[in-house]
């Protein structure tokens, strides 16, 4: 388990490829982020930090070659790696474990 | 521009396949959002994203990314090093000229006028290499000199006693030759024609060591006086006149009516001695009565070893040795004998003007250098965000700098091929048109060192205008330009402090080259207003030669002169016909020296010489001279009387006794000839002055003799038109009389008055055309330097000049601070080439007719117009300046 924990960014960026299924490409991450934040995201922010994380080994990407033949489209695909998945489980934990008896707090304030 | 930045930054950051992967997806996105927000809010999204992007891009740091894709299992050989390089070359090539094809006209600027800088420099220089620096196309050529007569600074040829002497009496010299230059009638019997038939020693092609291409050249006896006459033709004149057939030698041809057997041809290039002359006959020297005529170019080639100056001093104490010889013919004790360098002598006083038009030409290349410096660099801050932003990705200097060079190198391939284009045909003009007037012109070409010069120009001016501009763009200050954002940064300050500089030092070029052409222009005026002396309207003029063989009595001749000039003048339409040996403005057949009768001198003094023209009386006539003093020739006056009669001009006359009037009457003995069985000549008349030593020289008195007293075989006929008649139009008519009545007469050089003054201004005109047009074009690149300079200038002031005016500045000081500022620049640059102008211009003393290089309107007048120009290319920037918007000048920041 790796020592560094992960930005919101990334954060969210992990859990829109969770959320299609475990691997996609930026145009539908983009999409999803964009659907589910109601916020411009950019594409290259997004493409770069699925690079990051890659190098951090929470993903492993491939060059999507069918695509390329069928439409000419060239695609990069990433996919969550066990320790992704295992990373995203802990922060949900250490967020749970945070917010664990406040949230009245906060919808009162 | 951001499209091009993001494609650089992902494909450097990200690597080929990710830059691939990245740019497709966003074009995938692209489309969904065009099929769901439409087009216009997809375009902003796509520019806003790019934008974004490079951000991102320039915000990681390597270490971030994983490695990129392990490469392909690349071995690495040479070719495929070689490969790769040439691909980047490729891709850099292609960028570059993507690059300029969005600004064509900064491009076409830069390689129009890098065309003409270095064509025009190469061109001059091809003349000056074959004219200057080439050695004469004889071997050894270095040791041949031309030997001369020389007194009172001056040079001039030899005369028969001079040469036999010399040729007696040499020890230092391998060899002496001999050679006149002449024209003679050649008759085909088809036509006849006159044509340049020189004469030369038999030594002389050894001396030159100058071989025949076919046949052989004079032997001994072929000199020797009383020998049957023999020739060399050129090799024109064999291919022409004899159909190139080998067995033409032995031939004889006709020349001034004399048999005369070909012996030889000459080599296709014969050297400059012998350029234009169609026949060279055997020179054959018999011992003279007298020291005079002088007519023989004599040449040398010193010995082996032997030093100039000790040939020299036995040159002159031959001449001491044979002066008692001839001092009754020729008393004049200060003149000695001298010699220079056959190259020197050749070339002439061609060479000052060569170097002044190649100095001019060298100015402009350098002016057209710092001008497209100055637009590159101009450029190149426009373009300093684009810069920063590759540096802050992390390209090196080295690469930005190749990329700034790909582009300069591009630009000045380009212009130095259109160069070479420029040179090859102004080599054309100069050997189509140059030929009357720089000698040598036949070996001008685009030889070895011609071409050497042309490289060294090319590189030369890539490296003024491609390295400087590029080490300015990618200096330590680019980076500082991505924080701040533009006003003020470190680059842009000192670049425009750097062209600055360049422009000022564009103006200090430009003035020696106006000030120099307006010299010349001004020069041109006066010589074009220079009274000739005669009526150039309406009058038709031609060489007319008759063969020696007809007419061998002066009364015969006389007589043909007569009868032709009589059938000419009953031509309807033609007013007056005459004949002289003289044609103004610029030739006379002959100088020759006199003692007055009344102004004896003593021993040891030089005899005044002046031009000697033998004219009908209707000659003056035809001309439109009038009669100033005393009366016309006259036979039934003339012919009894013992003395030989002539007329004299009025410089002669105020020359001798101060005015026409005073010289009737008056005797002196001429050529030399001093005993008392010499024949008098008495002036009876005095005509008005006729250029005869070109418009640019000061008549020093003119001699005419009476035609039908001393009949010439070889004269000029004028012929002068009724008004409203065009002389060129009887040019048909007057040959077919001159035929009917001598057909083997040899007609040439025909011209019209008009004409010959147009000829007599043709060199002044072309210099004043070249040194002007190269005046011009250097005014014209420091304008549109200073007019870029300025508008830049404004563009990076708007806001300070928006502050100004939005505090209640007067739109008027805007335009006196930007004019100050422009102006201040030329000013500078102006003082600095008016010293240039001062020193330059000196050189140029022999090349101008009644103006001082110091001339205070000509100076006057190009600092006008510098000024004015100047001006004038300020003013734009200046009123657009006053018109900036203060609000939103504002509102922007």
């Amino acid at each position: 388990m790796s020592r560094d924990t992960l930005g919101e960014f990334e954060h969210m960026v992990l859990l829109a490829i969770l959320r299609l299924g475990g691997e996609a490409y930026s145009v539908p991450i983009v999409l999803e982020l964009e659907e589910r934040t109601g916020r411009e995201v950019a594409q290259a922010a997004v493409f770069i930090a699925m690079k990051r994380l890659e190098k951090k080994e929470l993903l492993t990407s491939r060059m999507d070659d069918h695509a390329v033949k069928e439409t000419g489209r060239v695609r990069r695909y990433f996919q969550l790696t066990e320790a992704g998945r295992e990373k995203l489980r802990e922060t949900r934990e250490a967020l749970v474990s945070l917010w664990d008896g406040i949230s009245t707090q906060l919808d009162r304030a | 521009m951001m499209n091009r930045i993001f494609t650089w930054a992902a494909r450097r950051i990200l690597g080929r396949a990710d830059h691939l992967a990245l740019s497709s997806e966003m074009e995938e996105l692209y489309q969904y959002r065009l099929a769901r927000d439409g087009k216009h809010a997809a375009d902003r999204w796509l520019r806003r994203e790019r934008r974004r992007a490079v951000g991102h891009l320039a915000g990681i740091r390597a270490a971030d990314l994983p490695d990129p894709e392990p490469p392909q299992p690349l071995t690495t050989t040479p070719t495929l090093r070689l490969r790769e390089t040439m691909y980047n070359m490729i891709r850099e090539l292609r960028s570059s000229l993507r690059g300029l094809a969005r600004t064509p006209i900064f491009a076409l600027t830069i390689i129009a006028t890098l065309a003409i800088g270095i064509g025009g420099a190469t061109a001059v220089f091809s003349v000056i290499n074959a004219v200057l620096l080439e050695p004469l196309p004889y071997p050894e050529s270095s040791e041949l000199v031309r030997i001369s007569n020389h007194a009172r600074g001056q040079d001039w040829v030899f005369s028969v006693a001079d040469y036999l002497a010399l040729e007696e009496q040499q020890t230092r010299f391998e060899g002496v030759a001999a050679m006149a230059w002449n024209r003679a009638t050649y008759a085909s019997g088809e036509a006849t024609e006159r044509m340049l038939v020189h004469s030369a020693t038999p030594s002389f092609f050894s001396l030159l060591d100058l071989r025949p291409e076919y046949g052989r050249t004079f032997t001994a006896e072929e000199g020797e006086p009383g020998a049957p006459s023999s020739a060399l033709v050129s090799w024109g004149f064999w291919n022409r006149e004899m159909d190139g057939d080998p067995a033409a030698l032995g031939r004889t041809i006709r020349l001034d009516g004399q048999d005369v057997t070909v012996i030889g041809v000459l080599p296709r290039r014969a050297g400059p001695l012998l350029a234009d002359a169609e026949v060279v006959t055997a020179l054959q020297l018999a011992p003279p009565a007298r020291k005079g005529p002088f007519f023989l170019v004599a040449l040398g080639r010193l010995g082996e070893g032997v030093a100039p100056a000790s040939a020299a001093a036995e040159l002159r104490t031959i001449n001491e040795r044979i002066f008692p010889l001839w001092q009754d013919s020729w008393p004049d004790q200060e003149t000695t004998w001298a010699m220079t360098g056959l190259k020197e002598y050749v070339v002439g006083d061609v060479g000052a003007t060569l170097l002044i038009v190649l100095g001019a030409a060298t100015f402009v290349l350098l002016m057209v250098c710092v001008n497209s410096a100055s637009l590159l660099l101009a450029r190149l801050m426009d373009r300093r965000r684009e810069l920063a932003v590759r540096t802050a990705l992390g390209a090196t200097r080295g690469q930005l700098m190749r990329h700034l060079l790909t582009e300069s190198a591009l630009l000045s391939i380009v212009g130095a091929g259109a160069g070479l284009l420029v040179t090859v045909s102004g080599i054309r003009l100069v050997t189509a048109f140059g030929a009357d007037f720089i000698p040598r012109t036949n070996e001008v070409g685009l030889t070895g060192p011609v071409l050497l010069f042309f490289a060294v120009a090319a590189t030369a001016s890539l490296v003024l205008f491609g390295l400087f501009p590029s080490l300015r763009g990618t200096g330590a200050g680019v980076a500082r330009d991505l924080r701040e954002s533009g006003h003020g940064a470190g680059t842009v300050r000192s670049a425009s402090r750097t062209r600055g500089l360049l422009v000022a030092g564009q103006f200090a070029v430009s003035v020696p080259l106006i000030v120099g052409g307006g010299l010349l222009l001004a020069s041109l005026t006066k010589l074009a207003n220079v009274d000739p002396g005669f009526d150039a309207d309406r009058v038709l003029t031609m060489n007319v030669a008759v063969p020696n063989d007809r007419y061998p009595s002066a009364g015969e001749l006389s007589e043909f002169w007569r009868s032709l000039l009589t059938e000419v003048r009953s031509l309807p339409g033609v007013e007056e016909a005459g004949v002289g040996t003289g044609r103004p403005p610029s030739e006379y057949p002959f100088t020759n020296n006199f003692v007055l009768e009344d102004q004896p001198l003593a021993p040891g003094e030089t005899q005044p010489t002046v031009p000697w023209v033998v004219a009908s009386p209707e000659y003056f006539h035809a001309l439109g001279s009038p009669l100033v003093a005393g009366r016309m020739f006259d036979r039934t006056l003339d012919d009894p009387d013992p003395d030989f009669i002539v007329l004299v001009d009025r410089a002669w006359a105020t020359r001798f006794y101060d005015s026409p009037e005073g010289a009737l009457g008056r005797r002196f003995r001429a050529g030399g000839c001093t005993g008392d069985d010499c024949a008098w000549f008495r002036v009876v008349g005095v005509m008005e002055n006729v250029k005869y030593s070109g418009l640019n020289g000061t008549s020093q008195g003119v001699v005419y003799m009476n035609a039908d007293q001393a009949p010439n075989r070889n004269s000029f006929l004028v012929v002068r038109a009724a008004p409203d008649q065009d002389p060129l139009g009887f040019i048909p008519m007057v040959r077919n009389l001159i035929r009917q009545a001598e057909v083997e007469a040899a007609i040439s050089r025909v011209a019209s008055g008009d004409d010959l003054l147009r000829a007599d201004l043709r060199v002044p005109r072309y210099l004043a055309i070249l040194v002007g047009s190269f005046g011009a074009i250097s005014l014209l690149l420091a304008v549109v330097g200073i007019y870029g300079i300025m508008a830049y200038y404004v563009r990076q002031h708007r806001r300070d000049i928006g502050i100004r005016l939005a505090l209640g500045g007067e739109p008027g000081n805007v335009i006196g601070l930007v004019l100050k500022n422009g102006l201040g620049l030329v000013a500078w640059g102006v003082t600095a080439g008016l010293v240039g102008a001062v020193i330059l211009t000196r050189f140029m003393d022999t090349l101008l007719f009644g103006v001082e290089p110091t001339d205070p309107y000509v100076l006057g007048a190009s600092l006008g117009t510098m000024a004015l120009v100047a001006i004038a290319a300020c003013w734009g920037p200046a009123r657009r300046a006053a018109r900036v918007p203060p609000r939103e000048v504002l509102a922007e920041e």
